[in-house]
């Protein structure tokens, strides 16, 4: 009996002290945990905008051909409006083409 | 019937005569018929300025409703013609002033041979705004050319036959890159032709309207190249 007594008093250390280096690791390990969580998630968010940029490429690429059409498109009509101020300053160009050289004076 | 024709030849002969005697005055008039008549000479050197004036006038008003050319190009006409308006109006001031008729011919003298507005300064102010179209015309012509490049490889990369487009694309970039050539001249002479150049820059307006009418062709069939390849793919 006053045998097992010490053994008892010795299982109860082992465990307080098993539970005390628990709460120690417990208490370290939640901080790396934290940071860990954190650099994943911003990990996470870094991933979703490289996917975003992927998509918007995507996007692009595949509406190429249709882009470009659509492009000529306004560039004729650009153009259009272009040629026909050009052909108003090349009359007004056209009606001071004479060069006077000669004027009258009194 | 004698009598009749014995009539009938002074009759002729007196309009004749009547009419080169009006004829000769009209041209005396403009040409020395103010004599020594101070305000003769006043009043016609004010009725040249005016005309000047107007047309000069009708030019800023053009160059405002002008939306095809940038404010800049816009300003440089702009400036040089404002110049030419203030100027007039100096000497008009100048003329009215006069108080002998040979200050006052020296003074119309001025209005010609100072400012050249219809020898020069017009003709040259009209082409300027002609020139600057085409330059435009030529910076949009030049973006477009990449983009036909792309269109007609988007074409060929579907299996389409694109050698009849492929041509007219070597043709449209041809004549841009003449017509840049042609604009380039044309912007060299500009500052060669100045009232003071008077009579040699009728030579150089002839040179800077030949430059112009080339490259206003070289557009034109830039342009055709253009809607020829719109039309092969069935944009249009």
């Amino acid at each position: 009996m006053n045998k097992k007594i010490p053994a008892f008093i010795a299982a109860f250390g082992l465990i307080a002290v098993i539970a005390l280096s628990g709460c120690g690791s417990a208490s370290n390990g939640q901080s790396p945990s934290n940071t860990s969580s954190s650099s994943n998630s911003s990990q996470s968010s870094t991933s979703q905008s490289y996917t975003g940029s992927g998509s918007s490429q995507s996007s692009t690429g595949s509406s190429s051909s249709s882009s470009i059409d659509q492009q000529v498109t306004t560039i004729e009509q650009q153009l259009n409006d272009q040629f026909n101020a050009l052909n108003t300053a090349q009359q007004n160009a056209n009606s001071n083409a004479s060069f006077q050289s000669t004027e009258t004076q009194p | 019937m004698n009598k009749l024709r014995f009539l009938a030849i002074p009759f002729f002969s007196a309009i004749v005569l009547a009419a080169t005697i009006f004829g000769q005055g009209t041209t005396a008039y403009a040409a020395s018929g103010c004599g020594q008549n101070l305000q003769c000479v006043i009043t016609f050197g004010n009725t040249q300025i005016a005309d000047r004036l107007t047309k000069l006038g009708a030019l800023l008003t053009k160059l405002e409703a002008d939306t095809k050319i940038t404010p800049t190009q816009v300003q440089a006409i702009e400036h040089d013609i404002n110049q030419n308006i203030d100027g007039l109006k100096q000497l008009q001031v100048k003329l009215d002033n006069e108080t002998t008729v040979t200050a006052a011919r020296a003074d119309v003298k001025n209005i010609y041979e100072q400012y050249r507005i219809y020898a020069v300064v017009l003709p040259l102010a009209y082409h300027e705004v002609w020139m600057d179209h085409l330059i435009n015309l030529n910076s949009k012509l030049v973006t477009t050319e990449p983009v036909l490049q792309t269109l007609i490889q988007n074409e060929a990369n579907k299996g389409i036959n694109v050698s009849q487009e492929q041509a007219e694309l070597a043709d449209f970039t041809s004549k841009v890159t003449d017509m840049g050539n042609q604009l380039n001249s044309a912007e060299g002479l500009v500052p060669q032709i100045t009232p003071a150049g008077f009579p040699g820059t009728t030579t150089l307006l002839k040179n800077f309207r030949a430059d112009l009418q080339q490259a206003h062709q070289d557009a034109v069939g830039a342009y055709a190249d253009f809607k020829a390849i719109l039309t092969g793919f069935g944009l249009k």
